[in-house]
């Protein structure tokens, strides 16, 4: 074997090289630029700056007497653990895919044996309060976004 | 001016094709393989499903989908993950077997346990827990795999294929904390901020298991600032690992330091990130040279 074909053997492939730069790049443009492609991403994890208060959407069902009870996704199985997210963007979600999210609850819900009339989403403000070594969090403001996907306001 | 350039040059150039052993090359696509099989096991796909329509939302890899594939094809998946992974291990015996069929292996295991990842990626909120390894072994792809833990001659083929996997991690660790700054510029750190993400904790899900820990430095104002201006340095300067190699250590020890403390004090787990890490950053086969070299004791 000469020397340059051994040097070559030893020497990474142009192609190679030409790919893996490309992916990289890529990469480094979602990361700086914010952009979602997933498995191409922004990296925003916990990014965003906390503060003592937090806002999000939470579904309660209704039972049959009218009482409600907050969703309670440990209750669930893994596959609606990620629903609170869902929820978070539901202000934009078209009306077919509330009526989806809410259906879906519905259903999970009637499946681990706890009856239900309906699917109420509020929308709810919340401080922290830190108490020993417990997390409590105090109510400030709430409000009936939507019931099964149709908005009330 | 053209002296900067050349040093610039030089050190992305060194970056990049530092030469490696073909032996560090091998521990790294079977690591990976190993945390492929790992994840599967851990936290297997298949538990997503049944799940109903309303609760998917691909990814614009998988966005043809309109729900969660059935159980019995997501189990395939992973049995395929399963059995590619022993395939690369079983096939390294085999002088004549091992360059292809470790590659088919290779490919065949990441390319379905991307496809794996693209589900709960595909549940409404950012999925980053398994980015890090898909963007670690993705270069070594393309690797040679006809290395052996043997083979201890360094070249710049194997050692592109490692430098590669350290850019990447780079880059994920950098735009990271980019993104903080971005996102909230220099208060991230100099504010309370921090304290209250600890008091908040996961905002979804369990509490987390240390939370004492959390609440300790969430009520002192100087050591939340002061441990986010850790987080930020730690995740920012990553980037240094790729050009400055003496840096590795500090860097594996502060990775640890940061995966292990965002889950006990908010219950996150990216124990794969720390794995991948010192995968990727220390040098096996050098440690295993410097370990078999070690005079032995006379006994007393």
């Amino acid at each position: 074997m000469s020397t340059d074909t051994k040097a070559a053997e030893l020497a990474p492939n142009p192609v190679t090289i030409g790919v893996v730069l490309v992916l990289l790049t890529l990469l480094l443009l979602a990361g700086l630029g914010t952009k979602e492609w997933w498995p191409f991403t922004g990296w925003r994890l916990y990014s965003n700056m906390k503060g003592p208060t937090s806002g999000s959407y939470f579904a309660y069902r209704v039972d049959p007497s009218g009482e409600e009870h907050a969703v309670d996704y440990h209750d669930l199985p893994y596959a609606y653990a990620r629903a609170p997210y869902i929820l978070e963007k539901f202000p934009k979600l078209s009306a077919a895919e509330r009526g989806g999210v809410c259906d879906a609850l519905a259903h999970g819900e009637r499946e681990a044996g706890r009856p239900v009339e309906e699917i109420l989403i509020y929308w709810e403000r919340r401080r922290v309060v830190p108490v020993g070594t417990k997390r409590h969090t105090k109510l400030l403001e709430r409000e009936l976004y939507a019931t099964c996907g149709e908005e009330r306001s | 001016m053209s002296g900067l350039l050349t040093v610039v040059r030089r050190t992305v150039h060194d970056a990049f094709f530092r030469p490696e052993t073909p032996a560090r090359l091998v521990v790294l696509q079977g690591g990976f393989m190993a945390f492929f099989a790992a994840r599967i096991l851990v936290e297997p796909a298949h538990r997503l499903t049944p799940q109903p329509p309303g609760l998917f939302r691909p990814v614009p890899m998988i966005e043809l989908l309109d729900r969660m594939p059935p159980k019995g094809v997501v189990i395939a998946g992973e049995i395929i993950v399963l059995l590619a992974v022993a395939a690369w291990f079983r096939v390294g015996r085999s002088p004549e077997w091992r360059a292809r069929g470790r590659r088919i292996a290779y490919v065949v295991a990441w390319v379905v346990f991307l496809l794996l990842a693209t589900l709960p990626a595909s549940r409404g909120k950012i999925w980053h827990r398994d980015l890090l390894l898909i963007w670690g072994s993705a270069p070594l792809l393309f690797a040679p795999t006809d290395g052996s833990w043997r083979d201890r001659r360094t070249t710049r083929r194997a050692g592109f294929a490692v430098n590669s996997s350290i850019a990447f991690l780079s880059v994920a660790y950098f735009c990271t904390g980019f993104q903080k700054l971005k996102a909230s510029g220099l208060e991230w750190i100099f504010s309370d901020n921090l304290q209250w993400a600890l008091y908040w904790g996961r905002v979804r899900g369990d509490p987390p298991p240390w939370r004492e820990l959390a609440f300790f430095i969430a009520d002192r104002p100087w050591l939340s600032q002061l441990s986010a201006a850790f987080i930020v340095a730690f995740e920012v300067g990553f980037i240094l690992v790729l050009f400055f190699p003496k840096t590795r250590p500090a860097f594996i020890v502060a990775a640890w330091m940061f995966h292990v403390g965002t889950y006990l004090m908010l219950g996150l787990d990216y124990w794969f990130y720390a794995f991948v890490v010192t995968l990727v950053l220390v040098d096996w086969p050098r440690i295993a040279e410097r370990v078999r070299r070690q005079p032995v004791p006379a006994p007393a």
